[in-house]
């Protein structure tokens, strides 16, 4: 057998040859393994801090009101500002004591302001009391020292929110201004052992199921709040063994890189708390905000127990769809805390004994505003990116007045359904649009868009553009007073009928309302009462071009038509424009761009833009003095008279109606010295709507101002303007029965003059004060 | 042989095998489930912002720093009692927050803190002028020109008012480089003045 050794040699050759190969395959594969580990690790450890670090960075880009300012002397009543502070989500108790809270009695209201930060300084929290007399607050004063409060600015409303591509709401909560009784109660009821364990917990998990099978219920989970964290990071919900491995891995990654003040500050903000609609509600102050429309920091021990509760499911125990349920699981979490020596029992019972105290909806309510908001991010468009808006969480300070966008709102729809009713108009029929302004800031205070403001569609305010029929009337006036050497408020004007030969060879034939000629008028009697004829007469002696030249000056950009049907108003324009218009002339000549906005802050609190007062003068103030007399006449005795029959404490304002063929549109705009109303009534198909200026519109607006009460106007006689007796276009001296004094820019004023020897002498027949029955 | 080999592989496979799998094979879960859609048909209040944006309505730019002479102190110019209302406590609490904003340079804060005056009571001239002054003070001379203009406006009868404001408007055409301008500005002052 010489080949036996031969073969064994070879044999045992390669049997080390193929223990070497398959010692080094192992060794091989474990090293790929280790390999393939370590990177899988890394992976983890890339995502899961890019997740934690990114997180932070996408925050939804807020939207405030106008913040209301508290002083002696501002028009409020005790009613109104108790639904004020409600609106903000303050609450009614018997002693206030902390941020947030007031008490009311039948003359004052006691209450406690909340610290807010505004970019030019703090507003500190205040006890504040505010005396309240005849709708006014009559004194404010500190309720400790008593001290007289001269000025208190409140925290704003928030009204809109502009979120993420991927619809997540969230309020960062600083770390350091987590409430205890928050971290007391996660701890105490998610994570006994949180700030001992290294991210997972062997020793909880072992509890958890002990507790849970003792008591056969879910009162305990196994997973420490960094496996929470971890699991909320990621999107998908399910819950596998791999994903439960994947989650141990990075809490114990998550562990290592940061602290547990970190790791706790993320959770509060990141843990899933709630759902409304498609926007998921992240993070304590968040849901805070959503439940209970306050801040985190005001929140009561059992409010705070509720959110928490909310950890285990955020549906499930909806305290909105489940108050029991959510009532119980509330109870179980006090119950914790408290067995876990973190409260005393005093304390709980008087939680576990207290109502949910859930709002019926969020505080930013869906689209509370949306015909105003859409405004702003019309104007925010201008200056921002879409990317800017949504994640950088900007925070956005804009003019809405909430009282007196919902003073708006109800009148608007409360007057149309009166008006379709009285008139005997198809129900729903009827559209509106309207907006109010501050006169001298140009700030847009309220905007209406449409008739029911719950539906966010077509804004008519910002894109219905109508013919403003006598709306424009003004203009032409105008244009005519600021020729003092030729015009004066008394210029005689022809208001007989006129044909104009049209280029397709057909003639304009304007008519007046009452379809009458009124003859020789005075100048201010033909705006007084919106005569046509006149006004189309004295519209051709300016020339066209001259009222195109003022309307530009008015505010009006874009093409203006130049047909002589200009002077009645074939002008189409949109509520908005048209309150620009006329925010020149109740500002005496400055025009003020309109504005949502006034400033914008990055998340830290500076400011990114500020949208200051910028005003330019673009017309004459002694010519806009006259008109805004003659305003206040058509509102005190003209086509507007209507209104100070109503408002007679109001006057004097100023205004004017507008009306087009067959009854299409129905237009008012008038002013007192601090708000500018605009308010348009008519059919969306553009078919007769059945109302005049006088009969539609001027209600809403009526309505509207009765509410919001306008300073009256002032009418401080401008430098240049002097005010001079007239009697049938004659200068008078000394005394005249029947002499009225009217506005004349210097040195202009009536040629010749008529002294009254008795002071008995008649009013001549061509008295300026006639009086027409109808109204247009 | 290579069969034989590809056996040696079996057990690091099953452990792949096993490791990956797991990832498929759902666990027990606790109750209660939560249901955290994204994609709900729900209207919510979002503020949708469409993908087109061009940048316009910058600040304007500063017109070029003029020697210290031209601008006007807060202090010399002594305040008129506000308008007789009882909102003028806050409106002369407010004044006050402006002047020491402007005292320590911070004009924005100053505009901001007469802004909200003007909203409480928009026709009083000594709140226009005070912007005024603040706009001399930032160089934004048509600013301050058109504010102390709307001031002169409201304050028709207050003289000593509106010598003041004259003086700023004349600062105001100085800095623009309009020599004329504030000549004849000063001129309305020193008519006033007498």
């Amino acid at each position: 057998m010489p080949r036996k050794p031969a073969r064994k040699k070879r044999k045992s050759r390669s049997h080390r040859r193929r223990f070497l190969f398959r010692w080094t395959v192992w060794l091989q594969l474990f090293i790929i393994l280790i390999f393939c580990s370590a990177a899988y690790v890394l992976w983890l450890d890339h995502r899961i801090r890019l997740e934690f670090e990114g997180k932070r960075w996408a925050l939804p880009a807020r939207v405030y009101a106008s913040p209301m300012e508290l002083y002696a002397g501002l028009s409020i009543s005790n009613p109104q500002m108790q639904h004020e502070l409600r609106l903000l989500g303050y609450q009614q108790v018997n002693r206030p004591d902390s941020a947030g809270e007031f008490a009311v009695s039948s003359d004052h209201i006691v209450l406690v302001s909340r610290r807010f930060e505004f970019w030019d300084g703090v507003e500190e929290s205040r006890h504040v009391k505010l005396e309240f007399d005849n709708g006014n607050i009559d004194s404010m004063v500190d309720n400790r020292t008593t001290n007289p409060i001269p000025v208190v600015r409140l925290d704003p409303l928030l009204i809109g929110k502009i979120y993420p591509e991927h619809k997540e709401d969230r309020v960062l909560v600083e770390g350091n201004s987590i409430p205890d009784d928050l971290i007391n109660a996660l701890v105490a009821v998610e994570d006994r052992d949180f700030f001992s364990h290294f991210g997972i917990d062997p020793k909880g998990i072992l509890r958890a199921a002990w507790v849970n099978l003792l008591e056969g219920d879910i009162r305990q989970g196994g997973s420490t709040l960094t496996q929470q964290l971890v699991k909320n990071f990621f999107l998908n919900r399910e819950r596998t063994l791999w994903r439960k491995f994947n989650e141990m891995i990075m809490s114990l990654i998550l562990e290592y890189h940061y602290s547990k003040r970190e790791i706790l500050s993320a959770y509060v903000n990141e843990i899933y708390l709630g759902q409304h609609g498609s926007l998921a509600i992240h993070g304590f102050g968040t849901a805070s905000e959503y439940y209970y429309s306050r801040p985190l920091n005001e929140l009561q021990l059992d409010q705070v127990a509720l959110l928490v509760g909310l950890v285990r499911g955020a549906s499930y125990y909806n305290p909105r769809r489940h108050p029991e349920r959510a009532k119980k699981r509330r109870n179980l979490v006090i119950s914790l805390m408290e067995e876990q020596g973190y409260l005393d029992p005093k304390l709980a019972n008087h939680a576990r004994s207290r109502e949910l105290g859930i709002t019926d909806s969020p505080g930013w309510s869906t689209a509370r505003y949306p015909a105003f908001l859409e405004l702003v991010r019309r104007q925010l468009q201008n200056d921002y990116k879409p990317e800017d808006l949504r994640n950088e969480g900007l925070r956005i300070f804009t003019t809405l007045d909430p009282r007196i966008q919902e003073t708006g709102e109800s009148t608007v729809q409360r007057r149309l359904q009166q008006l379709e009713r009285s008139r005997g108009l198809e129900r729903g029929s009827l559209q509106a649009a309207g907006i109010l302004t501050g006169i001298e800031t140009g700030e847009v205070l309220a905007l209406i868009g449409s008739r029911d403001q719950s539906v966010a569609g077509f804004n008519r305010a910002l894109d219905a553009r109508r013919p403003i029929g006598s709306l424009i009337k003004p203009a032409v006036y105008l244009t005519a007073l600021a020729r003092p050497e030729k015009f004066n408020v008394i210029t005689p004007l022809a208001d007989k009928s006129i044909t104009i030969p049209q280029k397709d060879d057909k003639n304009w034939r304007p008519d007046n309302y009452d379809g009458k000629e009124h003859g020789t008028i005075a100048l201010r009697t033909a705006l007084i009462y919106s005569y046509n004829l006149a006004t189309v007469r004295l519209g051709l002696e300016l020339g066209i071009p001259a009222v195109q030249d003022t309307l530009r000056k008015l505010g009006i950009d874009g093409n203006i038509p130049g047909y002589p049907s200009l002077f009645l108003g074939s002008l189409e324009l949109s509520p908005l424009q048209v309150a620009q218009m006329y925010q020149t002339l109740a500002s005496n000549g400055f025009r003020i761009p309109l504005k949502t906005i006034r400033d914008v802050l990055n998340k830290n609190g500076n400011p990114l833009q500020r949208y200051p007062i910028s005003i330019r003068q673009t017309l004459d103030s002694k010519a806009l003095y006259l008109i805004n007399y003659l305003l206040t006449q058509v509102v005190k005795q003209g086509t507007a008279r209507s209104a100070a029959a109503r408002l007679p404490s109001l006057m004097p304002l100023a205004g004017k109606t507008g009306t087009t063929n067959d009854l299409r549109d129905s237009w008012f705009a008038g002013f007192g010295d601090n708000i500018l109303g605009v308010i348009w009534l008519g059919r969306d198909d553009n078919k007769p709507a059945g109302l005049t200026g006088a009969s539609g519109a001027l209600q809403v607006w009526s309505d509207i101002m009765r509410e919001v009460r306008p300073t009256p106007l002032s009418l401080l006689t401008p430098e240049g303007v002097q005010w001079v007796k007239v009697l049938d276009g004659k200068q008078v001296i000394g005394q005249c029965n029947g002499a009225v004094s009217l506005p004349f820019i210097k040195p202009y004023f009536p040629s010749r003059s008529i002294r009254c020897d008795s002071g008995t002498r008649k009013p001549s027949s061509k008295t300026e004060e006639f009086k027409w029955p109808w109204s247009l | 042989m290579a069969m034989v080999t590809l056996k040696r592989f079996y057990p690091a496979f099953i452990l792949f095998v096993v490791l990956f799998l797991g990832a498929c094979t759902t666990a027990q879960k606790p109750v209660p489930v939560e249901e955290r859609s994204r994609e709900a048909d729900t209207v919510t209040d979002t503020l949708p912002v469409e993908e087109s944006v061009t940048p316009s309505a910058k600040p304007e730019p500063l017109p070029p720093p003029v020697s210290e002479e031209t601008g006007t102190k807060a202090e010399d110019i002594s305040r008129e009692p506000a308008v007789q209302q009882q909102s003028s406590q806050a409106v002369v609490a407010l004044l006050d927050n402006a002047d020491q904003s402007m005292a320590s340079g911070r004009h924005d804060r100053a505009v901001a803190s007469i802004e909200r005056a003007l909203r409480i009571d928009p026709k009083n001239p000594i709140l226009w002028q005070r912007l005024g002054q603040i706009r001399l003070r930032q160089e934004r001379w048509d600013q301050a020109i058109a504010t102390a203009r709307k001031s002169n406006l409201l304050a028709a009868g207050n003289d000593r008012l509106r010598v003041d404001n004259w003086l700023i408007i004349a600062r105001a055409m100085e800095g623009k480089g309009d020599k004329a301008g504030a000549r004849e500005a000063i001129e309305q002052a020193r008519k006033l003045h007498r």
